[in-house]
């Protein structure tokens, strides 16, 4: 049976600055199909579907809507056509509620009358979960999204097209939004998903295209196809990749850390009463949904933030000391934060100034050492196999995979004996998180004392030792990376279960060989209610 | 679907990569064809000969050399009293009011030291240090008092800066009426004998030059090599990365404005010794803010910046010469040409980092068949 076609794209290309973000795609949509365009970091899977929901123009070929040619110049332009996306990141007004977010933008007076009851049917149809009378700024991350996908669903979109949209999610909720979609393909309408994750595109689409490096690979039955061949097609080689646990034998704890409390900037409350410790020799992963307090945690730990409670680091509590303070201590503590370019690197300086950050206090002189940045520069360079075409580049102008082989070089270079890392491989393709894994398995073996803040559950229970998952800055417990599953860890990050009220008698967070006995704490305490008076 | 989908006459796309040299000669043919029109305009306005109007130009501007070079290098001055604290993107709109407060402490004490440094022959080089010093103080009081709301309280510095320079010139108009007060008519202080003037050395002007200069090359070397100048670089460029490998953020901000403060009392203290003798709160112009101007076209870059500050010098002096010869009477015209002349550099700017393409079908044939030709 030959089905509809309703999006075909006819060698689509754009570039940026003389690079090829989309060369010669051709892939064809039809009516009422989940195509998932799957494709590593940096491989145009977004950029191709900008162009779709206008955006972008491409600069050369020619997109077609049900066999028309179409010319999108604008979002408006593609809604006209029926088309909808999902953006990675929310456009929604805080202050309003539900409703008022979708029917936004509508100019037709008339449409205000039943808004509520419109946008319900459309929920209800298709199962959808969610209180429309709630403001956006109550609502979780997974609720926003669906505000979102009504939205678009409220405009008459027949193209769907949803840009990774489980990166926010638990695995329970992906799961409800799967099934959500799929009843969306029954109903006629044509899904895109955009994603780089094997197993989502194994369950739910039909048919699977594969960009790599901008360029159209070729588009497959999901029926047809494994996990092992789509990998092969995406990386362009056999892939012999696995992520490994290194067994170490951990030593006892380096940093520890009792009822932290945190703000986040609008001072409400980000880290609320937490307990950990870190041993050298063991990665402790943080899972979370976003915007759990994984950023707070960090930065209060390396002194960028504020906070109650004790961080001792081998006994000694680093409380209210600044990062140079710290640094001055001798603990050689590195950050690989989550925004590499805003905090962590100066994206306008080259790379040689950027390596420069971390030791140009400490020759004596007014003059600053570029000579020496310059030579560790072209180390690093050929150590990690930064491509750049000098030193002295802006590290703006570097690709993602780069900028990070930078970052964590330079913060590799100091020796640390403790790294603290948020999201180390986002953005970045699979060669090089590998290589970013490999790095911090070097680091273990050197009995370096590592905190992972990571996002794929996968990584997070293959890599790491053990696993803290934080639910709206509260600990759900720490497990061993043996002993759970992907779906427990889900069931923790939204709450539902909560291993220290499950097995409070554990002191979950106590590190049992502290280096400070009980009674050191409670003088710590002691002192630390006495400062505050 | 009964939308209309048009396609836009013009897009405008970033430029891969426009070559140096190209850039430089697109710049250049611009202001010289800005110039001709302006010429032209000229022409048509005075109604005479367009080749005697750019003789006077020319030779207006040339008539005095030294003033047009101390005209450079006071904007120039200005200019690169301003680089770090925008380097840091610190937006110092003050540059004027930081200047004429280094002018007003100097003249205050020329003042009051001049008779008694003419009769008890009291050492002039002390006098001159003095005013020196409390020139650069008074400049570094008023460069830094907002830098440390902004360090502190993030206040914005751009309307604190500017709001500071009328203070400074209210505070100037007042010291010209108390200084005369008593005198039979009210008008500007003038030290008129040379007690606490700066000795002439081959030209009036030559001193000032000179250290207009020397601060310029200054500032090369402390944005380009030293520890400091790397320090500001970073806090420009990314506030939270500096705090990050542990800079002391608000004392960098605050240094910063020092240096700022120190050479735009410099400059105080040079229109006060050596170039005015006198004060007036609008004795700057717009100098403060033409030196933001270059210093952006220029990039901050110190010696594009003296090349554009003498374009610039020369223009103006060359242009209120044709303005007085042919009896225009006022500024205007000159004002009309630097207008047109900026205006098209901002043009070829746009030119130089974006690209159009045309959507007009006639358009593209013609451009495509000079492919051809090509």
């Amino acid at each position: 049976m030959d089905k509809e076609v309703v999006v075909e794209f006819r060698n689509i290309s754009k570039h940026f600055k003389g690079v090829y973000a989309n060369k010669n795609i051709n892939i064809s949509l039809y009516k009422g199909e989940i195509l998932s365009i799957l494709g590593e970091n940096g491989s145009g899977k977004t950029t191709l579907m900008n162009m779709l929901s206008g955006i972008y123009q491409p600069e050369e070929g020619e997109i077609f809507i049900r066999g028309e040619k179409a010319s999108i110049h604008s979002p408006r332009d593609a809604i006209s056509y029926g088309i909808g996306m999902v953006h990675q990141h929310f456009k929604l007004v805080d202050v309003f509620t539900a409703t008022e977010n979708i029917i936004l933008g509508i100019e037709d007076k008339k449409a205000f009358k039943n808004a509520y009851d419109k946008v319900n049917e459309i929920a209800q149809k298709y199962g959808f979960e969610i209180d429309l009378k709630k403001k956006i700024h109550n609502m979780s991350v997974s609720e926003k999204q669906t505000v979102e996908i009504i939205k678009v669903l409220y405009r008459n979109a027949s193209i769907l097209i949803l840009d990774e949209p489980t990166a926010v999610l638990t695995p329970q909720e992906a799961n409800k939004l799967f099934s959500i979609i799929k009843k969306m393909r029954e109903d006629g309408k044509s899904i895109i998903l955009i994603t780089h994750k094997l197993a989502e595109v194994m369950s739910v689409s039909d048919r699977v295209a594969i960009l790599r490096k901008g360029e159209y690979i070729t588009t497959l039955n999901t029926k047809e196809t494994n996990e092992r061949e789509l990998t092969e097609y995406m990386v362009g080689k056999k892939v012999d990749l696995k992520l490994e646990r290194l067994k170490i034998q951990a030593s006892p704890p380096v940093l520890e850390i009792r009822d932290l409390q945190v703000k986040k900037d609008d001072g409400t409350r980000a880290i609320d009463g937490l307990n950990f410790y870190l041993r050298g020799g063991q990665i402790l992963g943080v899972a979370g949904i976003a915007g759990s307090g994984q950023k707070e945690l960090c930065e209060s730990i390396v002194g960028l933030r504020h906070y109650n409670g004790y961080i001792t680091h081998k006994g000694i509590n680093i409380k209210g000391f600044s990062a140079e303070k710290i640094k001055e201590l001798g603990i050689r503590m590195s950050f690989i934060p989550e925004d590499r370019l805003g905090l962590g690197l100066a994206p306008d300086l080259s790379i040689t100034d950027n390596l420069l950050l971390k030791t140009y206090n400490l020759k004596k002189g007014i003059f600053v050492d570029r000579d020496s940045a310059r030579k560790e520069a072209k180390e690093l360079i050929e150590r990690y196999g930064v491509v750049t075409p000098s030193t002295e580049t802006p590290v703006k102008n570097l690709s993602g995979g780069n900028i990070q082989k930078i970052l964590v070089g330079r913060e590799i270079g100091s020796n640390p004996n403790v790294i603290i890392t948020a999201y180390p491989v986002r953005g970045l393709d699979i060669n090089s998180s590998y290589m970013i894994y490999d790095i911090l398995n070097e680091e273990k073996a050197k009995n370096t004392a590592i905190l992972f803040i990571g996002e794929d559950l996968d990584v997070l229970l293959t890599f790491c030792d053990k696993i803290m998952v934080l639910c709206e800055g509260k600990c759900m417990g720490i497990v061993h990376t043996k002993n759970t599953t992907k779906e427990e860890i889900g069931l923790m990050m939204t709450g539902a279960k909560n291993y220290l009220e499950l097995e409070p008698e554990k002191k979950t967070g106590f590190a049992p060989d502290s280096l400070l006995s009980e009674e050191d704490w409670n003088n710590l305490e002691r002192e630390g209610s006495k400062n505050d008076k | 679907m009964t939308n209309k989908h048009h396609e836009p006459l013009f897009t405008v796309f970033k430029r891969n990569s426009f070559s140096t040299v190209k850039g430089i000669i697109l710049r250049i043919s611009v202001v010289v064809i800005a110039f001709i029109i302006s010429m032209l305009i000229c022409a048509l306005v005075i109604k005479e000969n367009i080749f005697d109007i750019m003789g006077t130009f020319f030779s207006g501007a040339v008539a005095r050399p030294w003033k047009l070079i101390l005209d450079s290098c006071l904007l120039l001055g200005f200019g690169i009293a301003i680089v770090p604290a925008f380097k840091m993107k610190y937006w110092n709109m003050g540059a004027n009011g930081q200047v004429i407060m280094g002018t007003l402490i100097a003249i205050v004490i020329m003042y009051h030291t001049h008779t008694f440094a003419e009769q008890s022959g009291f050492n002039n080089f002390l006098i001159l240090m003095l005013e020196l010093l409390a020139s650069i103080t008074f400049s570094i009081i008023w460069a830094v008092i907002p830098a440390i709301f902004k360090a502190f309280f993030k206040t914005n510095e751009t309307l604190f800066t500017l709001m500071m320079n009328y203070i400074a010139a209210g505070l100037v108009a007042y010291v010209n009426y108390a200084l005369a007060a008593g005198k039979k008519e009210a008008q500007d202080v003038t030290i008129l004998n040379q007690g606490g003037w700066m000795p002439v050395v081959i030209d009036k002007y030559f001193i000032p030059i000179v250290i207009i200069v020397l601060m310029t090359v200054f500032v090369y070397f402390y944005m380009a090599k030293t520890k400091h100048g790397y320090e500001v670089t970073v806090v420009g460029d990314s506030a939270p990365t500096a705090r990050y490998v542990g800079m002391h953020t608000k004392t960098i901000i605050i240094r910063t404005l020092a240096l700022n403060g120190i050479m735009c009392g410099i400059i105080g203290f040079l229109y006060a010794s050596a170039i005015n003798h006198s004060m007036n709160p609008t004795m700057c112009g717009a100098l403060g803010f033409t030196a933001v101007l270059i210093a952006w076209l220029s990039s901050f870059n110190p010696l594009i910046m003296a090349g554009v500050s003498f374009g610039l010098a020369f223009l103006t002096i060359g242009t209120s010469k044709v303005s007085s010869v042919y009896r225009i009477g006022n500024n205007d015209l000159a004002n009309v040409i630097i207008g047109l002349i900026f205006f098209s550099i901002l043009i070829s700017e746009f030119f130089v980092r974006y690209e159009v393409k045309s959507n007009i079908k006639f358009l593209n044939k013609f451009k495509k068949n000079k492919e051809v030709e090509e």
